[in-house]
């Protein structure tokens, strides 16, 4: 089942091409990653998605509705869009009301809903502000909590940890996670790799307006096929000879002062067999790993597929 | 083009953006504004009366002193700002209170204004902030717009009916000329076609708003297009008859249709204010449902 079909899609603005042909399929149920330097394309990608951009040519459709008739998707899905402003002298509480309403609430539904999002996003005391006088953090948590109203089966969260301190981002994570534990479909977009890499199960890299890879994470990082150690000290031939000596060991590759790749064939034995047989060599050679990962960090990657244009 | 457009979600919308209007102090400068100059009007409108009353304490007797003037000024005074048919003008000042049909012609010289002074900000402020974001996974573009154009024109409309009030009290008790009868009923007409030529500029404002990203920019487009129409139409029209004909391009053409003593007249203004609100109304809608939010 498909939550979210692009086809082809182009958005041109007048000096520039957003997104240039961007196909692929978001499956429902899961937790997806939309990653790219900036400029690449992400946000555009995602008000497309929402209908808030009109593409110049393709298609999307989520949970089978062209995005031109967004509107017929009314609480089914959300978004926490980027850049958007609440209305500045209006008190939160009250906007909340106003678009759970515009869901189809009455008005003591609606208001009851509202107390509930705001109190998921630790905002309970701060209902009677208005937009205006809220921190940063603070704002983000509001839009947070109007892209939890109605029943959403797939929200679009654009940097929901941006600009969070770490407790705030913790907790948004956490209900991230429980949002996706009762079956929604969530696409995130974010510059923290590791936080993508230990959520989604499978990202869209965007760069210059094109999809450079839809994959999993396990496949991205090779989690099954790699594992990176680290150790004190560089390991010497014979420590070296004994680890590609391990059977379903492929190669053994240096990357860094103390740092191996191990490229293994888990196709007869687990990488966890093979983790505790090479490890059990090395400590009776001194050698003692500081630490074990499975497959190279998204990051690495991703930095690979985008040339290293990570910009501040 | 959808056009789907749910009751509910109007009222919502119109609502809402009433009262958010109202707390950005926007809607209450507008509010003072407008009835400082719609009370300025009145009071020009009326000011004769009081030299007149003067007049009287010098022996003449005031009605006879005012009913002399009206006579004297008042048909070149209409037939010049109005074109007005000499059996129009005579309509205006002889037939229904002449002092009343001045403020009326005023007032709906002024409308235009007030329309785009109300109105520049309908959505080009939230265009410029995505504030509309929040909005438009939740109802149709259609809602959106009409919404606010429905909003803007109810609250010009209350603070229209708020000047007329004013001018009704102050003439009945102020003005002793006319009969009070005459006088509410020739108000409520003007009232009436206060209403109907007010439709046509919040329409337009609406899609000026809607073409712009910058609430500013809308409102200078708006007043600065007003002002620059009434100069070539109106003024440079007085020399030239192509351009006095190009007022009929808009509904300002044809704004004094609705006071006119023939009801087919007024039927036909209606028409074409209902005409033009439906046109503006649709080239909004369509500029705002294409266009990036």
């Amino acid at each position: 089942m498909t939550a979210i079909a692009i086809q082809q899609v182009t958005k041109k603005f007048p000096r520039t091409k957003a997104c240039d042909e961007i196909t692929f399929d978001v499956p429902r149920g899961g937790i997806y990653g939309l990653l790219g330097p900036n400029g690449a394309g992400k946000t555009t990608l995602f008000s497309i998605i929402a209908g808030f951009l009109r593409a110049t040519s393709g298609e999307v459709e989520v949970l089978g509705c062209n995005t031109r008739r967004i509107s017929d998707l009314r609480g089914r899905l959300t978004i926490l869009p980027q850049d958007a402003k609440f209305a500045a002298n209006m008190p939160v509480i009250e906007q909340i009301v106003f678009f759970s309403q515009l869901n189809g609430r009455t008005r003591a539904e609606a208001e009851k809903e509202a107390a509930d999002a705001l109190a998921k996003v630790g905002l309970s005391e701060s209902g009677a502000a208005s937009a205006s006088t809220l921190s940063h953090g603070m704002y983000k948590r509001v839009g947070i909590a109007q892209a939890f109203l109605g029943k959403p089966e797939v929200i679009l969260l654009d940097e929901p940890t941006a600009g969070l301190d770490p407790a705030s981002a913790q907790a948004i994570r956490d209900l991230i996670q429980e949002l996706h534990s009762s079956g929604v479909t969530l696409v995130v977009s974010s510059h923290n790799l590791a936080e993508i890499q230990k959520m989604c199960e499978a990202v869209a890299i965007l760069d210059k307006g094109k999809l450079v890879t839809w994959s999993k994470v396990k496949d991205l990082t090779q989690a099954d096929k790699m594992q990176r150690m680290t150790f004190a000290r560089d390991l010497s031939d014979a420590e070296r000879a004994a680890v590609a000596a391990v059977e379903g060991v492929r190669g053994i590759e240096q990357d860094g002062p103390g740092s191996y790749r191990i490229a293994m064939d888990a196709s007869s034995r687990t990488l966890e067999q093979m983790s505790a047989e090479i490890v059990g060599k090395l400590v009776t050679t001194g050698a003692v790993p500081r630490s074990v990962e499975d497959g190279v960090a998204l990051e690495t990657k991703y930095l690979e597929m985008t040339a290293g244009k990570v910009k501040a | 083009m959808s056009l789907h457009v749910r009751t509910e979600h109007l009222k919502l919308v119109s609502g809402t953006y009433m009262r958010t209007s109202l707390r950005s102090g926007a809607g209450v400068i507008f509010l003072v504004l407008s009835m400082i100059v719609g009370l300025v009007l009145a009071g020009i409108a009326t000011l004769p009366v009081e030299t007149l009353q003067l007049a009287a304490k010098n022996g003449q007797s005031a009605q006879m002193a005012f009913n002399e003037a009206v006579a004297k000024f008042g048909p070149g005074v209409i037939e010049y700002f109005t074109n007005a048919s000499p059996d129009t003008a005579k309509y205006w000042l002889a037939d229904q209170p002449a002092l009343m049909s001045l403020f009326l012609i005023m007032m709906l010289a002024f409308l235009p204004f007030l329309a785009s002074l109300a109105g520049f900000n309908q959505t080009s402020g939230d265009i410029g902030s995505k504030g509309l974001r929040y909005l438009l996974l939740r109802t149709e573009r259609a809602n959106i717009f009409l919404g606010r154009m429905v909003a803007t024109y109810v609250f010009t409309l209350a603070v229209v009916t708020v000047i007329f009030a004013v001018v009704a009290v102050y003439t009945v008790a102020k003005v002793p000329y006319y009969g009070t009868g005459e006088v509410l009923w020739w108000l409520l007409r003007g009232w009436f076609a206060s209403a109907m030529f007010l439709l046509p500029w919040v329409a337009l404002t609406a899609w000026v708003s809607a073409m712009m990203e910058f609430p500013f920019l809308s409102l200078l487009i708006s007043e600065l297009g007003l002002v620059l129409w009434i100069v070539i139409t109106y003024v440079m029209g007085k020399n030239v008859d192509e351009l006095h004909n190009a007022a009929y391009a808009t509904p300002w053409g044809y704004k004094l249709w609705l006071l006119d003593p023939n009801p087919g007249m007024v039927l036909a203004g209606v028409a074409v204010m209902v005409a033009f609100t439906g046109v503006f109304t649709w080239l909004g809608l369509r500029h705002f449902d294409k266009r990036d939010l």
